[in-house]
């Protein structure tokens, strides 16, 4: 049983999810999209919201195609990510490797892992490579942040107290684009090292790497496409900020397996790209 | 405003079974399955999601029941490991197989072990080992080093196809 007592709500939609937590006046409060954090973080006594937002009657969940993006709810699951044909190819990928079995991948959300910003999860990474906006509610207000600015350090983003995450917008004007998306795991069951995704520009060349979990948030490495080996890792290196290190693997772990791990990602969009000629 | 609540009706199916029970808000699935319902064979592990011991389906998703609020189940169909095998059997053909090929010794794993072999069959008749090791990854065993556990999985996957085989020639 968890210890302190909380309000448990169900809203019917973002709107009155808004207005619930523009009541609370600073109060802690937590928001069960999938649940996977939320609750056993009560369990153990290291979050005690006044206020327990449920969405599962909200509305959030679902993924649709309108006429230059994909638009995903915040409580989708992975395995609806999964299923669904509007799920673009690369974050199709991305889900399909979610640590922790099926159960979490039919439990857990897209939503509740970008507001939780888990340094080592694979979401954060993936919406910022996939140019993903953000659509936030606030109770009066709504906002659009981009996915490259929504993260701002190890589970902190731009999410105000008063805000609920609405939707997410995911351009299609590069699904068709030539893709990779790789992560480094010391076990099958454990959080990613790090992880690669890219998606490259529509002349089939890696510009754009984005590496996560090797720092506290999502860096991009931004490449013409011309360099050699080395200096892709001297990109790699230069652009890791703020490096993240835990009992998994230490910073300085991290920075050496991204600079590996970048460069097989350009070498394998470089690799399809010629295979496609050929 | 925020006064905290004390129980709340949660109407659910455990097992063909429906029950209409007022819940405090704070008690995870697992707990009200085993302490509330006495349904002791869904275990609790490490209540981090990690292990796969309280594994049960919630409207045929295979979910952790520690992850979970018992009043986020309200309006569910659940099943647990004591409803896993059919009307009139004592052992599926699923538990048939861990029984035969010595798939678990302790047994604690065995919820999440069951359901994700169920699940995984549901999809896709003729698995292979990669595919059974996916399948299963989301729970620990720390007796059998899962070998045998795949070939349960394996020999549980012959014996379904066996049944379907049959099953469509009648």
């Amino acid at each position: 049983m968890i210890a302190h007592r909380f309000k448990y709500s169900c809203p019917r939609s973002a709107e009155e999810a808004a207005a619930e937590l523009a009541q609370m006046e600073g109060e802690e409060t937590a928001i069960i999209s999938g649940g996977t954090w939320v609750v056993p973080e009560m369990s153990h006594h290291l979050r005690r919201p006044k206020l327990v937002i449920d969405l599962k009657l909200a509305g959030l969940a679902g993924v649709s195609a309108e006429a230059d993006a994909v638009v995903i709810g915040p409580a989708t699951t992975y395995t609806q990510l999964a299923h669904s044909k509007h799920t673009p190819n690369f974050l199709k990928k991305v889900v399909a490797g979610i640590t922790g079995g099926s159960q979490i991948r039919n439990r857990g959300t897209i939503g509740g892992s970008a507001c939780y910003a888990n340094p080592a999860s694979d979401i954060p990474g993936a919406l910022v490579t996939m140019k993903a906006s953000l659509h936030l509610r606030a109770h009066s207000s709504t906002r659009i942040v981009e996915a490259a600015d929504f993260f701002l350090d190890a589970n902190v983003t731009l999410l105000e107290p008063d805000e609920i995450l609405e939707s997410i917008s995911i351009p299609s004007t590069n699904d068709e684009n030539l893709f990779s998306y790789a992560k480094f795991k010391t076990a099958q069951g454990s959080w990613p090292i790090v992880t690669i995704g890219c998606i490259a520009s529509e002349d089939g060349v890696a510009r754009r790497v984005i590496v996560g979990g090797a720092g506290a948030i999502p860096f991009a490495v931004d490449l013409d496409g011309q360099e050699s080996e080395d200096e892709v890792l001297q990109r790699v290196h230069a652009a890791m900020r703020q490096p993240w290190s835990d009992v998994f693997a230490t910073a300085d772990t991290r920075r050496h397996i991204a600079g590996v791990m970048t460069q097989r990602a350009v070498r394998e969009i470089a690799a399809a790209k010629n295979g496609e000629k050929s | 405003m925020t006064n905290p609540q004390q129980n709340l009706p949660v109407n659910v199916v455990v097992n063909g079974v429906r029950h209409q029970v007022e819940v405090d808000p704070r008690l995870a699935l697992v707990d009200f399955l085993r302490e509330d319902l006495e349904l002791t064979g869904t275990n609790v592990g490490c209540r981090t999601g990690d292990c796969g011991a309280c594994t049960v389906t919630v409207d045929g998703e295979v979910v952790k029941s520690c992850l979970s609020l018992a009043v986020s189940a309200d309006g569910s169909e659940i099943r647990t490991i004591e409803g896993f095998a059919g009307e009139g059997e004592e052992l599926s053909p699923i538990q048939s197989a861990f029984w035969n090929e010595f798939g678990f010794q302790c047994g604690y794993c065995l919820p999440g072990m069951l359901f994700c072999t169920e699940e995984l069959l549901g999809e896709n008749a003729d698995p292979s080992e990669a595919d059974i090791r996916h399948a299963i990854d989301g729970n620990l065993c720390r007796c059998t080093g899962y070998h045998g556990i795949v070939r349960s999985v394996q020999t549980a996957a012959a014996a379904t196809r066996t049944c379907n085989r049959k099953r469509v020639s009648e």
